[in-house]
């Protein structure tokens, strides 16, 4: 195992290497960038002509005047030190540099910490609201295969895995904020994760910005969003894992030895059929820092999808490339945490 | 854990198990209006602005939300330009000099008295005649810069204006605000490292790219500040550029600090750490990066007190939820500069029909869209070759006959914007209707090009002359719906005609790069300008003059991007920018301009006929608000917080 855990760890950094490189090249070679805004502003004033050293100034700022392999060195590993523009430890030194635009000249990883805990909110509730219901209705649709409910269960899980993440939420604020309000019915905020004031809602009157009943009131269209594709997702892999189990000969042993049924349900089919859910939902867990950039968006709520799409947007690459190494580096953490996991849960497998 | 989903759940039941009633009545804003003075091209005029005084104390709220999705960068007033600065910008460090209504007037609660005027005769603005020694900058009337003199000159006009501050004005930490914080600024403006975007009021040498439009700005009291102008120059909008058109910055704070330092400071920037000093109704006190600002009432504010307590801008993610947000009234307003998008507007317009908001829109905004046509080929490095499509004055006619420039306004804006009959803003003291407009004449366009020789001789629907099919390309921003639909249109209208489009759309810092805008790598190019100041001077020098057409030999700078050349109309531009602050006079040359617009060219000389570019129409400007706003209005030159103050917000029942 510690030798595998080595191998892994080696092969796991030589990953970061390389997807960092791709990450840092495409946003590198991406057309944009901090020369936007002057060179529009320039456009704009036609007395004042284009000055080549303004624009040579800020290609020096940012490294854009530095061939590409330099840019990501100086990025990745803080070389080479030159001595005509500021110098950085490097991202492997931890050093993820200043926001260019989204929080000017803040260090990079204080402006990731900022939405994380509203991600993690998130994704945590709609993850766990997921598997709470995915799970036995998987179990219930193929112990019940071909039942009424197991189509049923089955054309909504369809439906939920072929919605749009942007139209099943652009209907939820239509409905539950815009007709719940003009039927006068008490409607819900439609987005941003908590109230900038305090509001009044019908019966429920006044409620205070940034309390639970706020919070959790702003939280229900996006979990709601996010869980029903996942509910759709997972419940589908859950049936089709236990009907491979239940017609396993150890069930069929069971039931020959008397057991009720739900008891072999319970205890002998749906315990292994969970063994690969493992999987999926440790491969999942990157999910709960990178948050839901769609759902995020629609919401406006304020998580790390909105700030990775910010940063896109206004051309802070440190910060757009800072979102995507950490999430590379739980991505391949969660690849190696499965496969340990899946050892300890499944005596059947070993790894050398 | 648990806990926390009983809690959600909780709160999911609970809401969806209530039902109430509806929503009251919504209130109308109670509008007033106000006469005052303003400047329109240099000369004082009576208006008449609507404003609305406090309302209904007992049923007001204390809180208005304005929603934006653009972000602000940092509050520096000189190294920033986005809308969304200068829109908060305007709570906490209001214009010296206002600009409402296509017109100028000294802001009462900063400037004493009236605006520096050469015609009031009263030494606020002056020319004085001094001799210039060689070395020493004069201004050029040739090459048109500020230039080292080669030898002593006698006898040349300079331009001295002196402004007056209100006096007792105050900072937001309660020290005074004087003439030297003003000072202060333009130094540092002034000094490499700043920042700042523009410096064409910087002392020649004073940074790189300084312009040198001044030779001084200095303190004569606590309250006089006095900008000295480069000898041999004048400048149009004198009476802002003697009051820091780009807002000031406190100097008991920054002094000691060099440029760069400055720039990097919080107390600068603005952070979630330290707010910027202001000197406006409203002081910065929260901002949140992402999530929101918020401006409460600044004690030190001479001015008549905010009415409201606390202005909040709200971030979105973009426009949808803007609006969104202000139709579940979660914000209380939110313009077409920084929030609605014209996208939003049929459904913004429907729900303000049901009365859950008020929505206005200003089809005047001083912006519009144009198109512009490369007289020259862009294959040709030495930008020497004609067009061979384009180059044609016939052609470019024919284009613009042929726009259904009213079908875009139609269909992108719904109606609500105008057709734009000169390339100019109707309100420019250069625009003259008895010189020409455009129409839509498809009829005459084909004709036009019939009688030019370019025909479909082979039937595919595109005409040729001389085996040069009509074929051009087409490049604008993406990710701009209007944009997007107006390049159909183009391309539906020209291939009408027998013209071909091929469309091609690019981020907008590829369109307006050096490579592609610049270098003149298009054959048509679409894309707005707006204007904050009405005086025609840049932009009629920007498209007219030759010296403007970007070239190697001036490091491809300049706005004539189509390499229109006519040199009596080039000479009159430039005059009427940068020789004469007669107004009369400089009616007359800009008209000159407007009447080569639509000129044939002089001889051989392609590059002298007219349609260098063709307007297509008004950007309209958008508000949205909830009912209980009152107060919030929009303006065709200034954003609309221009008034913050006196907005006021009756609690609804939601």
């Amino acid at each position: 195992m510690t030798n595998y855990l080595i191998r892994r760890l080696g092969e796991s950094f030589l990953v970061l290497v390389l997807s960092s490189g791709v990450v840092f090249a495409m946003l590198y070679l991406a057309p944009g960038g901090p020369m936007t805004e002057i060179l529009e502003f320039r456009r704009q004033s036609s007395r004042f002509p284009v000055n080549p050293e303004d624009i040579e100034r800020l290609k020096r700022q940012f490294d854009l005047d530095l061939p590409l392999w330099q840019a990501y060195t100086r990025w990745a590993f803080g070389w080479p030190v030159l001595d005509d523009r500021p110098n950085r430890a490097g991202v492997i030194r931890g050093d993820l540099g200043l926001s260019w635009r989204v929080s000017q000249n803040e260090p990079t990883l204080q402006v990731l910490l900022r939405p994380l805990p509203n991600t993690l909110i998130l994704m945590t509730t709609s993850t766990l609201l997921a598997l709470v219901v995915a799970v036995p209705i998987g179990v219930y649709s193929a112990v019940n295969q071909y039942s009424r409910v197991d189509y049923l269960v089955t054309a909504g899980t369809f439906l939920g895995i072929s919605m749009p993440v942007f139209w099943l939420g652009s209907m939820l604020i239509l409905l539950f904020s815009f007709q719940f309000k003009q039927w006068g019915l008490p409607y819900l905020p439609p987005g941003s994760a908590v109230a900038a004031r305090d509001y009044v809602l019908p019966l429920l009157g006044e409620i205070e910005a940034g309390t639970l009943v706020d919070r959790g009131l702003r939280l229900i269209m996006p979990t709601l969003t996010l869980s029903l594709l996942q509910m759709a997702a997972w419940s589908r892999f859950t049936r089709a894992s236990m009907l491979e189990v239940l017609r396993q000969d150890y069930v069929r042993t069971a039931r020959a030895k008397g057991l009720i049924e739900r008891f072999v349900i319970a205890r002998h089919a749906l315990r292994n059929a969970l063994i690969p859910l493992i999987t999926i939902v440790t491969l999942a867990l990157p999910g709960l820092y990178g948050g839901a950039i769609i759902t995020e968006t629609i919401f406006n709520y304020q998580g790390m999808g909105l700030l990775f799409i910010d940063a896109l947007t206004q051309s802070d690459w440190p910060v757009a490339l800072a979102y995507l190494m950490v999430l590379s580096v739980l991505t391949v953490g969660a690849n190696v945490l499965a496969d340990v996991v899946y050892t300890l849960v499944d005596p059947r497998i070993r790894i050398a | 854990m648990p806990s926390r989903i009983a809690r959600y759940s909780l709160g999911l039941a609970a809401t969806i198990g209530l039902v109430a009633s509806a929503c009251g009545t919504p209130p109308q804003p109670i509008i007033q209006t106000q006469v005052v003075t303003q400047m329109v091209e240099g000369t004082p005029v009576e208006r008449v602005i609507e404003v609305t005084p406090t309302p209904v104390p007992a049923e007001q709220r204390d809180t208005v939300i304005i929603g934006t999705w653009q972000q602000p960068r940092s509050f520096s007033p000189y190294a920033n330009n986005q809308s969304i600065t200068a829109e908060i910008d305007l709570l906490i460090r209001p214009r010296f000099v206002m600009r409402n209504d296509f017109g100028f007037a000294a802001n009462p609660d900063l400037v004493d008295g009236d605006l520096p005027s050469l015609e009031r005769n009263d030494g606020s603005a002056v020319f004085n005649t001094v001799d210039v020694k060689a070395g020493e900058p004069i201004f050029d009337p040739e090459r048109l810069i500020v230039v080292p003199a080669e030898a002593d000159v006698a006898g040349v006009q300079q331009l001295v204006v002196t402004g007056k501050l209100k006096p007792g004005l105050k900072w937001s930490d309660g020290e005074p605000l004087t003439a030297s914080d003003l000072v202060f600024t333009w130094k540092t403006n002034c000094t490499d490292g700043s920042g700042a975007l523009d410096l064409t009021n910087c002392p020649l040498d004073s940074a790189v790219g300084a312009v040198g439009q001044l030779v001084n700005y200095e303190a004569l009291d606590d309250t006089t500040v006095r900008a000295i102008y480069v000898p041999g120059a004048v400048d149009p909008v004198y009476f802002i550029t003697v009051f820091a058109p780009y807002g000031v910055i406190p100097a008991h704070q920054l002094e000691g600090l060099t440029p760069e330092e400055i720039l990097n400071d919080e107390r600068h920037l603005g952070g979630e750490n330290v707010q910027p000093l202001g000197y406006g109704p409203y002081m910065m006190t929260e901002w949140l990066k992402g999530d929101r600002l918020t401006v409460e009432p600044n004690p030190h504010w001479g001015g008549a007190a905010p009415v409201t307590q606390k202005v909040i801008y709200k971030f979105f993610a973009d426009a949808t939820a803007v609006s969104a947000a202000v139709i579940a009234g979660e914000i209380d307003s939110s313009s077409g500069i920084t929030g609605i998008n014209v996208d939003q507007v049929p459904f913004m317009e429907s729900t303000a029909k049901q009365g859950v908001i008020n929505f206005e829109t200003d089809p005047n905004a001083a912006s519009f869209e144009m198109l512009y046509l490369n007289y020259y080929d862009p294959q040709d490095p030495t930008f020497q070759t004609p067009h061979p499509v384009l180059g044609d004055y016939a052609v470019r006619k024919a284009i613009a006959l042929a726009l259904d420039r009213q079908q875009m306004v139609d269909t992108i804006f719904f109606g609500g914007s105008t057709v734009v009959e000169q390339p100019q803003l109707p309100q420019m003291m250069s625009y003259d209707q008895t010189a020409g407009a455009l129409a839509f004449d498809p009829d005459a366009a084909t004709t036009l090009l019939e009688e030019a020789g370019w025909v479909d001789s082979d039937g595919d629907g595109i005409r040729e002359r001389d085996g040069v099919k009509a074929s051009v390309n087409y490049i604008t921003t993406s990710g701009s719906a209007p944009r997007q639909r107006a390049a159909q249109i183009i391309q539906a209208s020209l291939g009408a005609i027998g013209i071909e489009v091929t469309l091609n759309f690019q981020p907008s810092s590829v369109v307006f790069s050096t490579d592609v805008l610049y270098n003149r790598n298009f054959d048509m190019i679409q894309f707005a300008n707006t204007f904050t100041v009405v005086d025609p001077g840049t932009w009629w020098f920007g498209i007219a003059n030759c010296d403007q057409i970007p070239l190697p030999d001036n490091n491809f700078s300049g706005a004539n991007y189509a390499g229109w050349c006519e040199p009596a109309t080039s000479d009159a531009v430039a005059r009427a920018a940068f020789l004469t602050l007669d107004t009369q006079e400089r009616q007359d040359l800009y008209r000159q301009a407007v009447q080569q617009y639509f000129a044939a060219p002089t001889g051989d000389a392609f590059e002298s006929g007219g349609f260098p570019l063709i307007p297509l129409h008004l950007r309209p400007n958008y508000l949205g608000t909830v009912p209980g706003l009152a107060g919030a209005t929009l303006d065709s030159t200034e954003l609309f917080t221009w008034n913050s103050q006196v907005w006021s917000l009756r609690a609804t029942v939601d």
